[in-house]
């Protein structure tokens, strides 16, 4: 516990030495990086302790702050999130350092450093806190932290609009938050979690009404549909080492304080599962269609962590649904995978943005589809992306395989009985999920890194160095690692599952060792692959060895003149799909065709909006301002005015109270 | 596991000898159909020997990645192979295996389309979409029909799902999920009417056209992992219809059963055209449908 508090401190003395060390840059640099590596270094340590089986007693400290305590624990459950919080925060801080160098000022140095070593140690009191007011201090440090992080480069019309629809969501969480925790406190008389979790109302539509409070305030954080709109507009915006943190570890929070609730509530509900289940498929499925559609990198990345969000989901929905109907089994299958998932997304997606970071930086746009080669010219960081576009579509042998397999388990199993069997139909659309994340991650790192440069700027991208290098380096063999040796992980899984839920922690680990022992065989597989595809390799240089290995063009099917242009775009790429989904998505189509015998100009154009914020909010944001107007005439800026105002107010305070 | 070291022997040997005479019956069959003579049983053999031989040209444009596909993809489907059952258990088998199966073969399409990205011609992207396209409705309706064999088993995996021994208790659901994999072995397999194999025309392919850049060896591994994949799929269809036996007489049944599926593949070849591309969606939601009702079957 020393150990994680010596973490929070160093990361949180990094931060605020970040501000007084802006006038001198390399004792900046050194003391953010130092701060980062031993401060994240000191965190995982005790996680590792517990998820490894050991028990570190809870600390508690008085807080002057009324009904709050300073009071901390690590359980299994705080544990396994502790670990992406402090990975992603090691290796995208680390990152972060070569990437504001190489922003060469475009950004607010000093700033982003503050608040992204805040976000890291905010973060990690979040999942570590065991009252109340202390959570949603921390909550609210980190969702602060993360607003200002989103608004780095303010200057911006379009990055001032995402943070404004930022902040405002995160505070329709937290006002939810506010409300809940009011309301389980009042029951209890306390705001210490342990004596909130005895004073839970049993089944019904007060404990309904709690689940449903929960549901929106860490839902929106999570980012599940329909609550997502926020995540779209601001990841896309903020540096890239920020939307890697937010992305893979900031959405977890929400994801460990709906499971942190679970874990606090007395009886579990199938309808809970059910409501998992539903918003997961949505989701997941929206999100990756979403994603396909998308030409932005980093707009893309984001409605992919809505997807992933929504196999989160799926495994919340199951576990749910084993503890509604008493199996132990399933319940544990269900969280187990869940958070495996967590874990595996928390590594490839934080891998994504960094290397989107990097081709950004190289590249100077974010729209893929005016780059293209960039595995020539970017060798290192094109083959790190690699590893995580592939554990992004959950192939074996990378780490986003390990969860979907869990979760496969879960859905054919079996185990429940009635109604609740027909969650085997999950199965189809976590296959589906599969296949469609393939598609869109083949049409993203194939038309920014294969095939010919489309672009002047593509064409002399360079490899970023070695700061923002190794970072991926870490990251790409953690994807890796984790595929081919997914006993430990999934272990420390199965006992946060456990963990959750007042699962019997020796009765469901029994189970689900029996459950999770062919990872190990799968991992066995998985080398195997490797080692076959690296003897077929051998064999070809071999047979060729002797023999004339001749390069030319690609060939061109009869044209002689090809240009980079004309290769297959990301939209034609997408096209066959988007097809078929037009009906959940419909797209704004521009057109203008070639009119007449000599047609001079013409032009295609589609984009494709937000449904829920560009269609709905938006439009009724306006119509609630304008129809608001006449309360503009109170704020005329008259001070004397204003003070009357006060003064009226108080006067009819006085009068109904008297 | 059960498995003696003859039964290894003759799975990997069948796995690894066998599957270029699979395409033989397929084209013998398509020539009976046209009232041609047809090219020899062994040509696959042939050609492969043929193309081993050779040298290679690469694309300017490519890099490692391209290099990478064929291999991978190789590796993939003889892995694949060994967690099929053919005759008796399979080398590898453990409960969920079936899914592992599923997404090792998409593993090898993942890397055959970054090949064909590779290369950067707009013929070879096209191809690459198309077969990702499908492959997304190909996987679900081959997870529901595991689903459904493991809702009427009661076992996660293939070897226990591929019994033959359902016709009694699941008849209906075994008629069901034998026509979804049907059709899902001639969309993941590229044969008509969701892709045509012989096609010449660039514009219409799917598979030929994601691996028009490879040649010699590589096109060599493409071949054959492409035959291999076709004898695991017609494995799994014989496995469900036909009770297993070990021994000679199960080699001979399974023999004879995977030759009635190379037949069954070239007379629809023959009795019909490649559908529209638009169509193919709709041709694989037809297996979704048939494989969902089988589940719904396997949970009565």
């Amino acid at each position: 516990m020393t150990l994680l508090l010596v973490a929070v401190a160093l990361l949180a003395g990094g931060a605020f030495l970040a501000p007084p060390l802006a006038g001198r840059p390399r004792a900046a640099r050194a003391v953010n990086l130092a701060c980062t590596v031993c401060g994240c270094l000191a965190g995982l340590a005790p996680a590792l302790f517990v998820l490894s089986g050991g028990d570190i007693p809870e600390l508690r400290l008085p807080w002057p702050v009324p009904l709050g305590e300073m009071s901390l624990a690590i359980d299994p459950l705080s544990a396994f999130f502790l670990i992406p919080v402090f990975v992603v925060g090691l290796t995208a801080g680390v990152y972060g350092e070569g990437y504001l160098e190489a922003a060469h000022g475009h950004l607010p140095t000093a700033s982003v450093r503050f608040f992204f070593l805040l976000l890291t140690a905010s973060m990690a009191l979040v999942v570590t806190a065991r009252n109340a007011v202390l959570f949603l201090a921390s909550w609210e440090v980190m969702a602060l932290a993360g607003f200002f992080l989103v608004c780095a480069e303010d200057g911006d019309a379009r990055v001032r609009r995402a943070g404004f629809i930022y902040i405002l969501c995160t505070h329709a969480a937290v006002l939810c938050l506010f409300i809940m925790f009011a309301v389980m406190g009042s029951r209890a008389g306390s705001m210490d979690f342990a004596a909130m979790k005895a004073a839970m109302p049993g089944p019904g539509p007060s404990l309904g009404g709690l689940f449903a409070l929960a549901l929106v305030g860490f839902g929106m954080k999570a980012g599940f549909m329909p609550f997502h709109f926020w995540l779209p507009e601001a990841h896309p915006v903020a540096p890239s080492h920020a939307s890697a943190a937010m992305s893979a570890v900031m959405l977890k929070m929400g994801v460990y304080g709906l499971l942190r609730f679970i874990s606090l509530s007395p009886a579990v509900p199938a309808g809970w599962g059910v409501v998992f289940l539903v918003l997961g498929a949505a989701s997941a499925l929206l999100g990756v269609l979403f994603a396909l559609a998308q030409r932005d990198l980093k707009r893309l990345l984001a409605y992919s962590s809505i997807e992933n969000i929504g196999i989160i989901g799926l495994g919340m929905g199951i576990g749910a649904l084993g503890l509604a109907h008493g199996n132990q089994t399933l319940a544990a299958l269900g969280f187990a995978g869940a958070l495996l998932h967590v874990l595996s997304h928390s590594l490839f997606k934080s891998l994504l943005f960094l290397g989107a970071g990097a081709y950004n930086q190289a590249v100077g746009s974010r729209n893929i589809e005016g780059a293209g080669g960039l595995l020539r010219r970017m060798p290192w960081t094109s083959l790190f992306a690699w590893t995580a576009a592939a554990s992004a579509c959950g192939l074996p042998p990378f780490t986003g395989f390990i969860g979907e397999w869990v979760l496969f388990r879960g859905f054919l199993g079996g185990g429940l009985s009635g109604d609740s069997r027909s969650i085997v139909f999950g199965a189809a659309v976590l296959a589906l999920l599969g296949g469609l994340a393939a598609a869109c991650f083949t049409m993203a790192y194939g038309t920014l890194t294969l095939g010919e440069p489309r672009g002047a700027s593509a064409r002399e991208a360079k490899d970023p160095d070695g700061l923002m290098l190794w970072p991926m380096a870490l990251l790409a063999t953690a994807c890796l690692a984790v595929g081919l040796f997914p006993g430990p992980v999934a272990r420390a899984a199965a006992l946060s599952a456990a963990s959750i839920g007042g699962l019997a922690p020796a009765e469901s680990a029994r189970a689900l060792d029996a459950v999770m022992a062919p990872l190990a065989l799968i991992g066995a597989i998985g080398a195997a692959a490797v080692v076959l595809s690296w003897l077929f390799w051998s064999l070809r240089q071999a047979l060729l060895r002797r023999r004339t290995v001749a390069l030319q063009p690609t060939w061109g099917c009869g044209f002689t003149l090809p240009s980079p242009a004309m290769q297959y775009t990301a939209s034609s790429f997408a096209q066959p799909l988007l097809l078929v989904f037009r009906g959940l998505m419909p797209s704004e189509v521009e057109l203008r065709p070639p009119v007449g015998y000599w047609p001079e100009r013409a032009g295609f154009r589609s984009s494709l909006p937000d449904p829920l914020l560009d269609r709905c909010l938006l439009p009724a944001a306006e119509v609630v301002e304008r129809s608001l107007a006449f309360l503009r005439r109170a704020q005329h800026g008259h001070l004397q005015l204003y003070l009357l105002h006060v003064l009226l107010f108080l006067i009819v305070l006085l009068m109904w109270k008297l | 596991m059960n498995l003696t070291l003859t039964a290894l022997c003759a799975h990997l040997s069948a796995l690894l000898v066998l599957p270029p005479l699979l395409l033989g019956i397929i084209a013998k069959t398509k020539a009976a159909f046209g009232g041609r003579k047809g090219p020899p049983l062994l040509q696959l053999y042939y050609d492969l020997f043929k193309l081993l031989g050779k040298g290679a040209v690469y694309s300017r444009t490519t890099t490692w990645m391209f290099r990478l596909g064929p291999v991978l993809s190789l590796a993939t489907a003889l892995l694949a192979g060994l967690l099929a059952p053919l005759v008796g258990a399979a080398p590898l088998s453990f409960p969920g295996d079936a899914v592992f199966f599923a997404y090792l073969l998409g593993l090898g399409r993942f890397v055959t389309a970054a090949a064909a990205l590779d290369a950067g011609s707009s013929f070879e992207g096209m191809g690459a979409s198309r077969e990702v396209a499908f492959a997304s409705f190909a996987e679900p309706a081959l997870i529901l029909a595991v689903a459904a064999l493991a809702g009427a088993t009661g076992s996660l995996s293939l070897g226990a799902m591929f019994s033959g021994a359902l016709w009694r208790s699941f008849g209906a659901g075994i008629v069901l999920v034998g026509g979804a994999l049907f059709l899902v072995m001639l969309a993941e397999n590229s044969r008509i009417p969701v892709d045509d194999p012989a096609t010449h025309l660039e514009l219409t392919m799917i598979h030929e056209v994601m691996v028009l850049d490879h040649g010699g060896p590589d096109l060599a591994f493409i071949l054959y992992g492409a035959s291999v994949r076709l004898l695991v799929w017609s494995s799994l269809l014989v496995r469900l219809a036909l009770p297993d036996a070990p021994g000679p007489y199960g080699w001979a049944a399974w023999g004879a059963g995977v030759a009635v599926v190379g037949v069954l593949i070239g007379a629809v070849e023959s009795s019909m055209a490649r559908a529209r591309l638009v169509h193919v969606p709709q041709f694989l939601v037809v297996a979704i449908c048939a494989a969902a009702f089988a589940v719904m079957l396997s949970l009565r």
